[in-house]
């Protein structure tokens, strides 16, 4: 965890009286709603469908237990009692009063929490991998790095007027977990033959009604230059990116319009003129970043064998322990992921209560800590192997160990027509059919890997580009239809879904998956997921088994 | 005209016109804003004038083709057509980071108080508020945060030299 300074921390509170001075200022006609609606959404405040819906950053997916109690309290205070986690490490409150979002603020604030860029044309929360800092395949921590971004980022006094919004996402280790290459910028970190940290930038990723893949634009960057660097980039989005039409204004289309060539030349020319002029980053301030970041005071443990450790409990418990808990760094320690995915909630829902006892748990089994991902999932990041049975106990009593994480119904899903006011079709209620029509955990875990991801509409919020399967809610004359496509995945080598042909009545989509399922059960090899075998087949085979002869 | 400039902390009446070749100076002026455009094409006629000039310069403008004239002008004003046009504060960036311009620039077009720190974070000195905008808030506006965390154009250092020399 990063603890505030006594400058970070005078830096949030000032950002509450800004905003509540202009909130005053806005009440009292002083300040028009054009004029108030981008300093609202830079302090995390949509108005949605029903109510103003309003996103606080959870920056690079890390919560302390005293947070996660502050988010309970404020959700039964000024909300209905539940919280919402997104996609991107944030979470939501759906129905918070404007007059009152300041006040939410300054209690955030109280525990080194804001909302600050959390929407709007500027640079966001930055992301990464949930399992930062204790993934085994870990090559760099970008934790202090991602917090340095933040840092640079917040109230960036160029950049808070972009033709668009800005994602940064950052990776350091093998696997891609932060899903860099469908973002703004990505940051991959890595070491050299002599261990010296380098990182590399790719830019133009993204995903929305033109869904693109990242370029890499830059190898080897010094770490001293990584702000220098970002400063340039953003400087070319500034200047030239598209401000005449908002679904051409992102990055991606700036970069492909100018080719990555083009693009990555521009910035270099302006960073080699930011260079002469900006000193580089000393070493002294990562390392007090990284000292900020508190290290769990791990105890001296084996890893344990799970064989054995999975043999002194129930079925559940072994599906638990195989699915949901992930290799660590540290001997005797694991990571354990509570999927917010049980039927018949919406994926990433979270009540108060549970959040209590979630903070509960993570005192008693994590070192007071705990992760988002990406996946609207939560993550305990150090629990020690000996205390799995009872926290497995523990969470089934909650009902938060559910056995799926990655499997198809630890569905990725966006608040869809529910809440949002741009979109075509519900998700939330497909969400929860399909996970009825799929409870037979057997052949779920037969199934094995499967992305599912669901959009309510082409702005893409959940992701459904890179969804081994994702499904995009579409309007046809009035009715909710939903477009299915497949092969998409978002790893280092990540792949945009196809569009498998016409879409479907929200009631005939279960059955459409089970066929797809079933295409992939029948023709896969040895140890192949089902996008692999998506991947190798070709749309064909998936065609001809949902459509019929005829259509494929 | 009740526009008013805020500098060095007062504010004055604006008297600033656009120049085009045709314009007809009247005695309250006191500045004038020549387009870069027009400059680039008009500089026999603009020299003469004794007025005060300030360089105008707008969004799509490229401010390397300028860097030879930049000590003919008294200032440089640069345009927000609407203050979601963020452009603006890469230039004043660009005018003081690279092309070293140690002169005054002015925020003209619609400049609000919300975003008076920023400007003047990437280097304005001046601000031709948009008529309607509070001019006590607008002071108060320049000093919202104590410390930055980034490097800007300003004389403020970012947090991380602070820190370092504590
Ligand atoms: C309900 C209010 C919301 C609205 C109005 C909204 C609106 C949008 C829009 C318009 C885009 C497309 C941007 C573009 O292509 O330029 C977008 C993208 C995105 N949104 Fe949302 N969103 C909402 C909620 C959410 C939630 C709850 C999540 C997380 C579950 C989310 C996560 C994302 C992500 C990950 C993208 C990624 C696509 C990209 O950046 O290319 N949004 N959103
Ligand atoms: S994908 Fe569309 S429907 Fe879903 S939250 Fe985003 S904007 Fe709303």
């Amino acid at each position: 965890m990063y603890i505030y300074d006594d400058y970070d921390q005078r830096i949030v509170d000032e950002r509450v009286d800004q905003f509540r001075d202009q909130t005053r200022r806005y009440l009292a006609g002083e300040i028009s709603e054009d004029e108030f609606l981008p300093l609202r959404l830079q302090n995390g405040l949509y108005i949605q469908r029903f109510a103003p819906m309003m996103r606080i950053a959870i920056p690079y997916g890390l919560l302390s237990t005293r947070q996660v109690r502050k988010l309970a309290d404020i959700s039964r205070r000024y909300d209905k009692g539940y919280v919402h986690f997104t996609t991107r490490q944030n979470v939501q409150l759906n129905w918070p009063s404007l007059e009152e979002v300041p006040d939410i603020l300054a209690e955030l604030a109280t525990v080194q929490m804001h909302a600050i860029q959390t929407s709007g044309a500027c640079i966001r929360n930055t992301t990464t991998d949930q399992f930062a800092g204790v993934a085994a395949d870990e090559v760099v921590d970008p934790r202090p790095w991602c917090e340095l971004i933040r840092q640079w980022s917040t109230f960036h006094p160029e950049f808070a007027f972009l033709p668009r919004k800005f994602k940064i996402a950052v990776c350091g280790a093998d696997e891609d977990r932060a899903a860099t290459l469908v973002h703004d910028i990505g940051v991959h970190l890595r070491k050299d033959y002599q261990g010296k940290v380098r990182i590399n930038i790719l830019a133009g990723g993204g995903l929305g009604r033109t869904p693109v893949i990242g370029a890499l634009i830059k190898e080897d960057l010094e770490p001293e230059q990584l702000l220098n660097y970002l400063d340039a980039a953003l400087r070319i989005y500034n200047r030239y990116g598209r401000r005449d039409n908002k679904y051409k204004a992102r990055i991606k289309i700036l970069v492909k319009a100018m080719t990555p060539e083009v693009f990555a030349r521009e910035v270099e020319d302006e960073w080699n003129r930011i260079k002469k002029i900006s000193q580089p980053l000393g070493p002294g301030e990562i390392e007090r970043i990284a000292r900020n970041f508190t290290r769990p005071d791990y105890e001296a443990l084996a890893d344990l064998d799970f064989n054995d450790l999975a043999l002194q409990g129930s079925p559940q418990f072994q599906r638990w322990l195989k699915q949901n808990v992930s290799a660590h760094q540290q001997a005797g320690y694991s990571a354990v992921t509570l999927t917010l995915k049980a039927t018949a909630d919406a994926p990433g829902d979270v009540s108060a209560e549970q959040l209590d006892e979630v903070a509960d748990l993570a005192d008693r089994f994590s070192f007071g800590e705990l992760r988002v991902s990406h996946e609207q999932n939560l993550i305990f990041a150090d629990v020690p192997q000996t205390k799995l049975p009872e926290l497995w106990q523990a969470l089934d009593r909650i009902g938060l160990a559910t056995p799926n994480r990655g499997l198809l119904t630890d569905v990725i899903c966006c608040p869809g027509g529910d809440y949002c006011a741009l979109a075509n079709a519900r998700s939330i209620p497909l969400a929860e059919e399909i996970q009825r029509y799929f409870e037979d955990l057997d052949y779920l875990h037969d199934i094995g890997e499967l992305d599912l991801n669901i959009s309510g509409c082409m702005n893409a919020c959940a992701h459904h580009h890179v969804g081994h399967i994702g499904i995009l809610g579409v309007d046809r004359k009035g009715e909710e239809y939903y477009q299915i496509q497949i092969g998409g995945s978002a790893t280092r080598e990540t792949t945009l879904g196809k569009i498998i042909g016409p879409s479907f009545k929200r009631e005939e989509v279960p059955d459409v998956i089970r066929q797809l399922i079933s295409v992939y059960l029948e023709q896969r090899h040895d140890g192949e997921r089902f996008i692999d075998t998506s991947l190798r087949l070709g749309l064909e085979p998936f065609k001809e088994k949902v459509y019929g002869q005829k259509a494929a | 005209m009740d526009r008013k400039l805020l500098k060095d902390g007062e504010f004055c009446p604006d008297n600033s016109i656009v120049w085009h070749p045709d314009l007809i100076i009247t005695d309250d002026v006191q500045d004038i804003l020549v387009p870069l455009s027009l400059w680039l094409s008009h500089k026999e006629d603009i020299r003469p004038l004794s007025l005060r000039k300030l360089l105008y310069i707008l969004p799509d403008d490229e401010l390397t083709e300028t860097e030879a004239d930049l000590s003919e002008f008294n200032g440089i004003a640069i345009e927000f057509p609407g203050f979601l046009d963020g452009r603006g504060y890469s230039h004043a960036r660009t005018l003081r980071d690279h092309l070293n311009y140690r002169g005054e620039i002015r925020a003209v077009g619609d400049v609000l108080v919300d975003q008076l720190f920023f400007m003047k974070r990437c280097g304005f000195s001046s601000f031709v508020l948009k008529p309607g905008q509070n001019p006590d808030a607008a002071v108060k506006a320049l000093n919202t945060f104590q410390f930055s965390y980034q490097q800007g154009s300003d004389s403020q250092m970012p947090l991380h030299h602070i820190r370092k020399c504590l």
